[in-house]
């Protein structure tokens, strides 16, 4: 293993690095997640949308003065936290002097965010006159202005026609509003009042941060709590640097691909390519072999492609949670300004989660996946279900209140290399976020949901197959307009390992009827009438392996479940099943024609390319079944996810 | 003749007895083996050990960890699951999430009904009640000739909406009975728990029809066996609100008598703290694998609106609201790769348990901490009953202690504060973050563990006095002898304060007041023991979880809709530390509830007789370590069983007993109060009040 860098050059050498003794290092480091849980358990107990209570999306951290990340709460988003880092250290540039009970708004994505939806308040924290830490609440807002219901806006060419951009505003002084910066965004996005409760929630969480920290300043003194910072970040880099070391040197490389650029005439797809150098315990990646940035909203400015990249590699080493600033000095990130991972303004970005966070964080955990698969396959993941912005507003029909909706589906997991993908599974970046219920929906907005119902046949094919997609669908009940940013229509969720990419996420209107109409994911504004029914089905999961190296009993339990057709079960995996009495359960696996039929489809003729049920070709050539850890004989136990 | 009242409590290790003579003030105390898998050989074994005669009971209530097992254990019946079409994996979706946002290896636990059972029916009813579909009847009875083939035992029913118009929910259940015949189990939504939010409604109720038939034939043999004993009476059976129901009314609704066993050991808590005369307490009870932590205010304790068997499983009855976490005796310490000491989560448990157990674990663990630093008696571990060998506790901390570069007692101390900083935390979370000083608490510790971590933990945040029970191991079963009838009705109102409809809420409460009533009727409960108790579960509007605020009665003009109004903001404001604008957030009424009590008599324990000289009941000294010499120290040893009331004991002091060791550290003073409690002054006058905060973890890590 070879050195670190000049701040982890003690790496290495164990505990003796610390700073702290070994036991007040660890009460810290547990004290600095357990602050950001706490008011994380606030936001969402006190918020007001339900993208927020019942749907999670916000996180809140801990950064040092110069902007390292310490921590972050244990369900919060990673998109978010990714970017936090990039945050400070722009408020920092922006603001000339901070004061004790100040707070900030800021929501500019090109200097230090994701997308504008994404709002933070930043709380200086303060003790005896010295700036010791930033604490960051972030909430997603359901609207911030522009000329769409929710902000998402698939036709933008610049991010001027998405939504209210905001540099580092003061919002609160000596904990008291501002009263023009308010009213200024008041001005400028639908449902303002709505959102004074989440102003509150996230002022309310820095002060609460600030709160729990500084008691801890003054039990065991500011060096100490410093050290702490630098331990916790010093800690992280040591577990991840040893597990870059064990891996083999070499480079690894990998692409998925956008649908489509819709700003473009001809929609090509849209390409993102990592190559991954690991040297001893060093890694880099280089994200230089992207497309040029798409005309629509699909890339991301630089600080999303880092959080995208800290995520994907988070999820390959999940033990080093919470991610913090050792994680982060430890990677480094190539990227060339004005690709689609590395946007300028105005390229627009609301899209940005669907569309390029998504794709980084698969190729980023393919790329791990490699190095990987002969050191720990438990570790290697075909990609998941993508991420569709689902936003409804207008005016509803029985109260006359305007109303803004944000949604998105759960869908299949990417199957692990030892076991399927879990069915009706958040997508992999926003583990902490949830549906929302159906019956809640329907009593806010003017909407009966007629599904929450599997996609059948969903699933990316192999030996472990992926997770299954999931309908919810509804029927409008008053005139609705509808936006939908999404990706992976075209593109399946790749398989790797010669299992098959999943199936594809899906918008229809009125299906079966003269009037059906394939809005796809990059609807703009669509107006639904009182009546009109929406199909809204996602992604499955990408397989693992050959289908018909799939266990039979696997395969007929998912077909007795319902989850796999007849035909599928014969045509994809091999497996001929008789339906003798489907009221009682009762099925039989004819083995002889098993036998053939598996024969029969190894020779795989099947079609390679990026579509879903088409084979991975990259993922196909770069991975293959792990040997000698047991995954047979451990699939009965390991394959059974229990969602069907 | 004595007139006892008994409570047995079955654990999954021990069945503890504990029964009360009124007039006598005559307590006694039990501890048999459990009997798995019917354990109903061990309560038997339990009133015999105890020298109980049938006709000395005059009630017999249990709690028991039979549902709760056959959850865990996945030993429910075979179940099937009606839903509305369309909606065939509400169940199984769930909400779609994970504890840990990067941890995309954690799988769910399978849900209780496969997929294969659960049937679609065509209905529909909007948000409002209004009917948009009729029932189908011949999908409901092809459903439930599919269920008869396939031999499933127990039905569940949840169609969207339900909880607005049961009607649907209601047909159905007759139909089922009909096709399925009298005997069979079936349970709807809107029956078992009438609120809002889908999959949380069909998640009870699935785990109310996998556990009927178990839970059926649990209290009929258990009822049979007490005949066959002597015994004639009602059989009471605790459930997770810390109350009983009679075993006729649990077999209806046996999810309500899961997580029964922590409640009982939170009401004991309660009842052991009142005695020595603290109506504020958190109960503090650690044993070999986790401890659980629960605030009781003003001798009331903290109701959870749900509880969660695991991550995507939750059960929305009322539970005792408890911070279950992975600290307990046999919690493993490590090192990890960044060179960090960590304390769990994972545990050797009770077997192979501890290093010093020699029964094949090599790790160092909580127990093995204390016993070489001089905490734990090895000639008398668990009264004797255990063999341990302090030198492979010692040699599994050392193998740490190198890793560390730490000596061994310091790295024994270490993991000890380490654990202590998880169990600050998780008090922290269920005090402070909802508005309570610690200051005004007391703690009642309890388990085998829990004596030797309290003072520290206290001290931590400045709860000033520890207090630990003559008998901890039976303080559940003694919490389950002092609980009263509960029955909890509950109706959805679901109306902006500002739209209410003050007549409906008064029919809503009208309606759930006279079932309450009918069931304290059935239930043979006379009139001056009945006690109704309204209250209405509260929220600003667009947020999911609620408040449940306490009626003296029913608002019926627009002044006392204010007052209620303003209970809320101001408790909100005492738990959030802010307020929102009225114009901005409007008060919604979410459920309204009816508690249906019968009032039990308060228990009152005996106080001791015992006199004695305090130094009698010395009986020896050992080298303890402490954090706050950081040394070895030679400390006193008393024994228990010979301490009289009154006894005062300065710390550093170690009193043994057979089942938990006291732990007073120095600066800390314990005395033993006349019903034989040690009281615990944490600081005794000298600290004036360390810089008090909590440091604390994540709970669980």
């Amino acid at each position: 293993m070879q050195g670190a860098t000049a701040t982890a050059s003690s790496a290495t050498s164990g505990a003796g690095a610390l700073r702290n003794d070994p036991i007040t290092f660890e009460v810290l480091r547990n004290a600095f997640k357990s602050i950001c849980n706490e008011a994380s358990a606030l936001i969402e107990r006190v918020s007001y949308a339900p993208t927020i209570t019942e749907g999670h999306d916000y996180s809140v951290s801990i950064l040092t003065p110069d902007g390292r990340l310490v921590s972050h709460g244990q369900r919060d988003q990673a998109p978010h936290m990714g970017t936090f880092e990039s945050s400070v250290q722009n408020l920092v540039r922006e603001v000339e002097e901070f004061a004790p009970n100040e707070a900030y708004i800021y929501n500019d994505p090109y200097t230090g965010g994701t997308h504008q939806n994404d709002v933070k308040i930043i709380r200086p924290i303060f003790w005896e006159g010295e700036l010791v830490a930033f604490a960051i609440a972030l909430c997603h807002w359901p609207d911030v202005g522009g000329p769409m219901y929710g902000t998402f806006n698939p036709r933008a060419t610049e991010c001027y026609a998405e939504g209210l951009r905001m540099p580092p505003l003061k919002l609160y002084e000596d904990d008291r509003p501002v009263k023009p910066i308010w009213d200024l965004i008041a001005m400028n996005i639908r449902v303002p009042k709505e959102r004074v409760a989440e102003i509150h929630a996230q002022h309310r969480a820095g002060v609460l941060v600030e709160e729990r920290l500084l008691g801890y300043v003054e039990k065991f003194g500011l060096e100490m709590v410093k050290d702490g910072f630098e331990d916790t970040m010093d800690h992280s880099e040591r577990r991840f640097r040893e597990w870059v070391g064990r891996l083999p040197d070499g480079t690894y490389e990998f692409e998925d691909w956008g649908d489509r650029d819709l700003g473009k005439e001809d929609e090509p797809p849209i390409r993102v390519h990592c190559t991954m150098t690991i040297d001893g315990d060093q890694v880099t990646m280089d994200w230089t072999g992207c497309d040029p940035a798409p005309i629509a909203s699909w890339g991301f400015a630089r600080p999303a492609l880092q959080s995208a990249s800290y995520d994907g590699t988070m999820h390959c080493f999940p033990e080093l949670a919470p991610l913090n600033h050792g994680v982060v000095r430890a990677i480094e990130i190539i990227s060339t300004k004005g690709t689609c991972v590395d946007v300028v303004e105005p390229t627009p970005v609301t899209g940005y989660c669907s569309g390029a966070y998504e794709k980084v964080d698969a190729v980023t955990m393919a790329c791990w996946g490699q190095a990987l698969q002969r050191v720990d396959p438990h570790r290697v993941h075909a990609a998941t279900v993508n991420l569709q912005n689902f936003c409804t507003g207008g005016t509803h029909p029985k109260t006359g209140a305007k109303f803004v909706s944000y949604m998105w589906l759960e869908g299949g997991q990417g199957a692990r290399a030892y076991a399927d993908g879990n069915s009706f599974y958040m997508m992999i970046f926003i583990g902490g976020a949830s549906n929302q219920p159906n019956e809640t929906l329907e009593r806010w907005y003017p909407m009966v949901y007629t599904s929450t119902e599997a996609v059948v046949d969903s699933c990316g094919d192999g030996e472990y197959r992926g997770g299954f997609g999931i309908w919810r669908s509804f029927r409008a009940t008053g005139d609705t307009e509808l936006v939908v940013l999404g990706d992976r229509e075209r593109v399946g969720p790749f398989g790797l390992a010669g299992g098959s990419n999943g199936g594809p996420n899906m918008v229809v209107l009125n299906p079966g009827t003269d009037a059906e109409e394939n809005l796809g994911m990059f609807t703009t504004k669509a107006r639904l009438r009182s009546g009109d029914q929406l199909e809204f089905g996602s992604n499955g999961g990408g397989g693992y392996g050959r289908p018909w190296e799939r266990r039979v009993e696997s395969v007929l339990e998912d077909v007795i479940d319902g989850l796999l057709s007849l035909e599928k079960a014969r045509g994809t995996y091999g497996v001929a099943i008789d339906e003798v009495d489907a009221d009682a359960l009762v099925y039989e696996v004819d083995e002889n024609d098993t036998r053939s039929l598996r024969e029969a489809l190894a020779k795989d003729d099947r079609p390679r390319g990026t579509a879903p049920f088409e084979v991975h070709p990259l993922g196909e050539q770069l991975f293959s079944r792990p040997d000698g850890l047991g995954t047979r004989a451990g699939q009965a136990t390991a394959s059974g996810n229990g969602r069907g | 003749m004595r007139r006892l009242k008994v409570a047995v409590d079955i654990g999954g290790t021990f069945t503890d007895l504990v029964a009360h003579d009124a007039q006598s003030g005559e307590l006694l105390t039990v501890k048999t083996p459990s009997t798995p898998p019917s354990f109903i050989d061990g309560v038997i074994n339990a009133l015999e050990k105890a020298g109980i005669t049938p006709d000395e009971v005059a009630i017999f209530k249990h709690g028991s960890t039979i549902a709760t097992n056959a959850i865990i254990e996945r030993r429910g019946a075979k179940t099937g699951l009606v839903t509305t079409k369309g909606f065939r994996d509400v169940l199984g979706a769930g909400r779609a999430n994970r504890p840990d946002l990067f941890n995309s290896n954690w799988d769910p636990s399978p849900p209780l009904v496969p997929r294969r059972h659960v049937l679609e029916v065509r209905e529909r009813v909007d948000y409002e009640g209004n009917v948009i579909e009729e029932l189908d009847e011949d999908d409901v009875r092809a459903a439930a000739r599919k269920f008869k083939r396939r031999e499933i035992e127990s039905v569940a029913v949840a169609y969207i909406n339900s909880f607005m118009r049961p009607e649907h929910e209601r047909r159905t259940k007759e139909i089922l009975l009909e096709e399925l015949g009298d005997g069979a189990f079936v349970c709807t939504s809107s029956d078992i728990l009438p609120e809002i939010r889908e999959f949380e409604r069909t998640s009870t109720v699935a785990a109310n029809a996998y556990l009927m038939p178990v839970i059926d034939s649990y209290i009929d043999k258990l009822g049979a066996a007490l005949r066959e004993w002597g015994y004639e009476g009602e059989l009471y059976v605790t459930h997770s609100g810390g109350g009983v129901v009679t075993a006729r009314a649990a077999r209806g609704v046996p999810a309500r008598i899961c997580h029964s066993g922590p409640a009982g050991g939170v009401i004991g808590g309660l009842l052991v703290g009142g005695l020595s005369g603290f109506d504020n307490v958190i109960t503090f009870d650690m044993g070999g694998t986790s401890a659980d932590l629960a605030l009781v205010h003003d001798r009331e304790p903290t109701l959870s609106p749900e509880w969660r068997v695991d991550w995507n499983i939750p059960i929305l009855f009322p539970a005792i609201d408890l911070v279950a976490i992975g600290a307990g005796g046999g919690t493993i310490a490590w090192v990890d790769a960044g060179g960090s000491l960590r304390a769990g989560p994972q545990s050797a448990g009770a077997d192979p348990g501890p290093a010093c157990f020699d029964k094949g674990n090599l790790d160092p663990t909580i127990t093995d901490a204390h016993l070489y630093l001089g905490r734990l008696n090895p000639e008398s571990y668990l009264g004797g009953d255990l063999e341990i060998r302090p030198e492979l506790a010692e040699a599994a901390i050392a193998r740490l202690a190198e890793k560390l570069d730490l000596s061994v007692a310091k790295t024994a101390s270490g993991v000890l504060r380490i654990a202590n900083a998880n169990m600050t935390s998780a008090t922290h979370l269920i005090s402070v973050e909802r508005g309570h000083d610690p200051r005004d608490f007391a703690l009642v510790a309890g388990g085998g563990a829990g004596p030797l971590h309290a003072v520290e933990i206290a001290r931590e945040l400045r709860i000033p006095q520890v207090v630990v029970p003559p008998t901890p191991g039976v303080t559940s079963a003694l919490g389950i002898l002092h609980v009263d009838l509960r029955h909890d009705l509950l109706a959805p109102v679901l109306q902006q304060i500002k739209h209410l409809d003050i007549e409906a809420l008064r029919r809503t409460f009208d309606r759930l007041t006279a079932e309450a009533t009918g069931i304290l009727a059935a239930e043979s409960i006379p009139d001056e023991r009945r006690s109704i108790e309204l209250s209405v579960d509260a929220r600003y509007y667009g947020q999911t979880p609620y408040m449940n605020l306490r009626l003296d009665r029913v608002p019926t003009n627009a002044a006392e809709v204010d007052s209620l109004v303003a209970d809320y903001r101001s408790r909100y404001e005492n738990e959030f530390g802010y307020q929102l604008p009225e114009d901005v957030a409007t008060v919604e009424i979410v459920n309204a509830r009816v508690a249906a009590i019968g009032v039990t008599d308060d228990v009152e324990l005996p106080t001791s007789e015992r006199s004695g000289d305090t130094e009698a009941a010395r009986k020896g000294a050992r080298a303890v370590y402490f954090d706050e010499t950081a040394e070895f120290t030679d400390t006193p040893i008393y024994d228990r069983s010979r301490l009289a009331a009154g006894a005062r004991i300065d710390g550093p002091a170690v009193i043994e007993q057979t089942d938990t060791t006291v732990l007073v550290p120095p600066g800390a003073r314990a005395s033993v109060d006349r019903y034989l409690n040690v009281v615990i002054e944490v600081s005794a006058g000298g600290d004036p009040a360390p810089a008090g905060v909590a440091v604390g973890a994540a709970k669980g890590e």
